[in-house]
């Protein structure tokens, strides 16, 4: 298996658009064609030679070194595997279809918003819109895995229509706002105005919370289909602990009814 | 100023109001231009500058868009409604060109850089709502290049139906139509759907001409009336721009003929007429009435109309006519829509909307379109549009000048798409090609000639140098899609259809006179239901000439001794 490093020469200067890094992309390319690779770098363009010191072969696995201004990484990855050492800027991995995105550090905004799918896996925080949609569209996330070790903030799994969300620490607001379907996993404290506006689809968290006036409390419930769900997350690689150990009891809400929804909200026992 | 001619030498003058004078072999004439004017051919031994050969290539004054939404609250609404257009459409800034986006409701900056590469030198945004003037001329203040004016939207504000319902006299409402002209900084009046969306207001779905408005208690044939012998009386050149009732409502043709046989006689403009030419015949119940309605037309010397041909393909249909917009939102793809109330003024709605060749109704549309086109025999009273984007982008009309130009490539066409649509339509049997002079009349000099501009449109000394040169190419899509020079106000801004340089264009209005004592009336009325006072509506002429950027160009009333048309 061959690897292509990238490694900063120095600090960025401004905000670089790193969605050209894609390991399919420059599998097709000599290691002299991709240090010439024109990168955004805010109203004007880089050569990615310019800013990275490139080691290694072109493969399928490209390794990046993080940082906060790198953005669009993994953007549009359909396949093959981009490991960051270190944080990454928004927007990583939107509308990936395939292949492994991970993060060691912390993702900014939108970070998977729009993905259709493969595995997106982030080490520290995430920023707003986690798996959210993008501006103006009426679907977000229609599938695939995002595993956050930290926490996340506003807005997570906006619109999502399916796959998986699971997130080890602490959600913020509007999370699962106008959910169609999907899963979205809590290992910390959801925030307020949970499902806001959800019309199916499952939340999943632990704890006490106050449900927006649309749920209706449909008390405790044993539900089996949870012992399932957990077997399943102990197959995938990296979900938080926080996130497992279900034990098939769950108090349950029904919602949004102001919005017609059948969305769950589950507090896990 | 400069004392040196740029002389474009030997070109095929393709004006037809000029008169013949100055031609040399096989037609061919030159053209001074100086100053951003055509001059008149210089004397022996004035200083000429540049020379460029044109080698026989044909030569048009800079072409004239009368009917294209590129500003506005609906045309950014329309471009927030469909942000993936604008994500995937992008393009950034290349030391010319400033960044931009958009494909059938292009930015600002893209709207005049795309406009010039096709040899338009103006374009006229047809739906100013007045409340949103300011927010229309500021976009339009960032469209360069090319000239732009605008039609302010009455006909629907509740001013006007409660003066009409209150018996105002036709004076109140010639100084009513007129402060708007000033206030707002238009070029002429637009009526939309008269009585209609204000109707809607009031739950009705649909509104005939001599169907009492449900509140005020007017019908819309009395609106249009007034409107039309207001601009008649104000002697504003362009004349009440009207875009009928019940648009797109199959039997529609009977409310468009009712409407041209209503104005007897007095001029007006029908704007995007193939949405308002649709019989109930056959088994789907939707039928072509263009014939009927080109007949109509064709007796009525005092209308001007556009098209407004659908093209095949995605765009959004952006209209202050809620009625029919609020009708269509079912069908709107992708499903999205929005329609919003504009305060006292009227309404906007927007539905992006996909034309598929292979459905019926809109092959049919397609068909209704050319047939309008091919059977108005006047060119001078038929003019090229798209009603971009509500039919297609105006980068289509390179392909639209070459299916009314090329028959057998229209034919060709015509084959493609529901086979039905040959059987219920005459398309296939006309012969009818236009001409090159006739393109230049439905796209120059007929656009120019109704709104008044009389120094564009033709290439007659005096005229603003805007000035398109094209290869006479067998395609005329190609011809028309990449002109080989293109310039305005006597500077080269294109060239092979790319852009070469920009700048800023005129904004074009008219100022009529009136009596201010309308204010005294109007100033209680902002106060009691505007958002704006009647001092802060107005927009200053330092708004749009912005320390020299923007500039103002003033349409000249028409007196008693001049024709429309």
């Amino acid at each position: 298996m061959s690897v292509l490093s990238f490694r900063l020469k120095g600090p960025l200067t401004g905000r670089i658009d790193a969605s050209p890094l894609l390991p399919h992309r420059l599998v097709e390319l000599s290691l002299s064609e991709i240090a010439a690779l024109p990168l955004r770098l805010g109203r004007g363009h880089v050569a990615a030679g310019d800013l990275f010191d490139l080691t290694g072969s072109p493969g399928d696995t490209v390794e990046l070194e993080g940082d906060e201004r790198l953005d669009f990484v993994g953007a549009g990855l359909t396949g093959g595997t981009i490991r960051v050492a270190g944080p990454v800027g928004h927007r990583a991995g939107t509308a990936m279809s395939g292949g492994t995105l991970l993060v060691e550090g912390s993702a900014g905004l939108a970070a998977g918003a729009a993905m259709r799918g493969g595995v997106l896996s982030i080490g520290g925080d995430a920023g707003n819109e986690l798996g959210g949609a993008l501006p103006g569209e009426r679907a977000g996330m229609t599938g695939g895995l995002i595993v956050v070790r930290g926490s996340c903030g506003d807005r997570v799994g906006e619109r999502m229509r399916r796959g998986l969300i699971a997130v080890g620490g602490d959600a913020g607001a509007y999370a699962a706002l106008h959910m169609n379907a999907g899963s979205l996993l809590i290992g910390g404290r959801p925030g307020t105005s949970l499902g806001h506006g959800m019309r199916n689809g499952t939340i999943l968290f632990r704890g006490e919370i106050e449900p927006l006036p649309g749920f209706a409390d449909c008390g405790l419930n044993q539900l089996p289909f949870l012992s399932l769900l957990d077997n399943h997350l102990s197959e995938l690689d990296g979900v938080p602990l926080t996130c497992r150990g279900l034990t098939g009891q769950a108090r349950r809400w029904l919602g949004d009814r102001g919005f017609g929804g059948r969305g769950e909200l589950l507090a896990c026992l | 100023m400069s004392d040196a001619y740029t002389l474009l030498r030997g070109g095929r003058v393709c004006d037809p109001t000029w008169i013949a004078d100055g031609a040399t072999d096989g037609g061919l004439r030159d053209l001074y231009l100086k100053d951003g004017r055509i001059a008149a051919t210089p004397s022996e031994g004035a200083r000429i500058g540049e020379v460029i050969d044109l080698d026989g290539r044909i030569v048009m004054a800079g072409a004239i868009d009368i009917h294209s939404h590129i500003g506005g609250g609906k045309v950014n609404l329309a471009r927030l409604l469909l942000p993936e257009e604008h994500r995937e459409h992008g393009s950034g800034p290349d030391g010319l060109r400033r960044s931009g986006s958009g494909l059938f409701t292009p930015s600002s900056f893209i709207t005049g850089y795309r406009y010039a590469e096709m040899g338009y030198t103006a374009a006229f945004e047809p739906a100013m709502l007045p409340s949103n003037a300011r927010h229309t001329h500021l976009e339009l203040a960032d469209v360069p290049i090319i000239d732009k004016g605008c039609y302010a939207v009455l006909g629907n504000d509740d001013f006007l139906l409660e003066r009409l319902a209150a018996g105002a006299t036709q004076s109140e409402v010639n100084d009513y139509v007129a402060w708007i002209l000033h206030a707002t900084q238009a070029v002429g009046v637009k009526v939309v759907n008269p009585g209609g969306i204000s109707a809607f207001k009031f739950n009705q779905r649909r509104l005939d001409l001599d169907e009492a408005h449900p509140h005020y208690g007017i019908t819309p044939r009395r609106i249009l009336t007034t409107l039309a012998t207001a601009l008649s009386d104000l002697g504003v050149p362009h004349p009440l721009h009207i875009h009928c009732n019940n648009l797109g409502i199959p039997g529609n043709e009977a409310v468009t003929r009712d409407t041209i046989a209503a104005l007897d006689g007095l001029p007006a403009h029908l704007t995007h007429l193939q949405f308002h030419s649709y019989g109930t015949e056959g088994d789907r119940h939707f039928s072509s009435a263009a014939a009927e309605i080109a007949e109509s037309v064709n007796h009525s010397p005092n209308i001007s109309v556009d098209i407004g041909q659908i093209i095949f393909g995605q765009t959004i249909t952006a209209s202050a006519d809620i009625m029919s917009q609020f009708r269509n939102s079912g069908l709107a793809s992708p499903r999205k829509w929005v329609c919003t109330d504009i305060e006292c003024d009227g309404g906007c709605g927007l539905v992006p909307f996909r034309y598929r060749d292979k459905a019926f109704v809109n092959a049919l549309q397609w068909a209704i379109g050319l047939e309008l086109f091919l059977l108005i025999e006047d060119p001078w009273r038929v003019y090229l549009t798209t009603d971009h984007p509500n039919g297609g982008p105006f980068t289509s009309y390179p392909h639209l000048i070459r299916l009314l130009m090329d028959r057998s490539f229209r034919n060709e066409q015509l084959a493609r798409i529901n086979p039905d649509v040959a059987a219920h339509s005459r398309l296939g049997s006309i012969d009818r090609e236009y001409t090159l002079e006739e393109i230049a009349i439905m796209t120059r000099a007929g656009p120019a000639r109704v709104l008044g501009l009389r120094d564009r449109g033709h290439l007659r000394p005096g005229a603003v140098a805007d000035v398109v040169v094209y290869d006479d190419l067998p395609d005329r899509e190609a011809m028309f899609a990449a002109p080989a020079w293109v310039f305005k106000n006597g500077r080269l801004v294109a060239r092979n259809g790319e852009l070469t340089a920009t700048g800023w264009g005129d904004t074009i209005v008219v100022r009529p006179e009136f009596d201010r004592a309308i204010e005294r009336r109007l100033k209680p009325w902002f106060e009691d239901h505007q958002t704006v006072r009647l001092g802060n509506f107005r927009i200053a002429d330092g708004e749009i000439l912005d320390h020299g950027r923007g500039g103002l160009s003033i349409v000249p009333t028409l007196t008693a001794s001049d024709s429309c048309f």
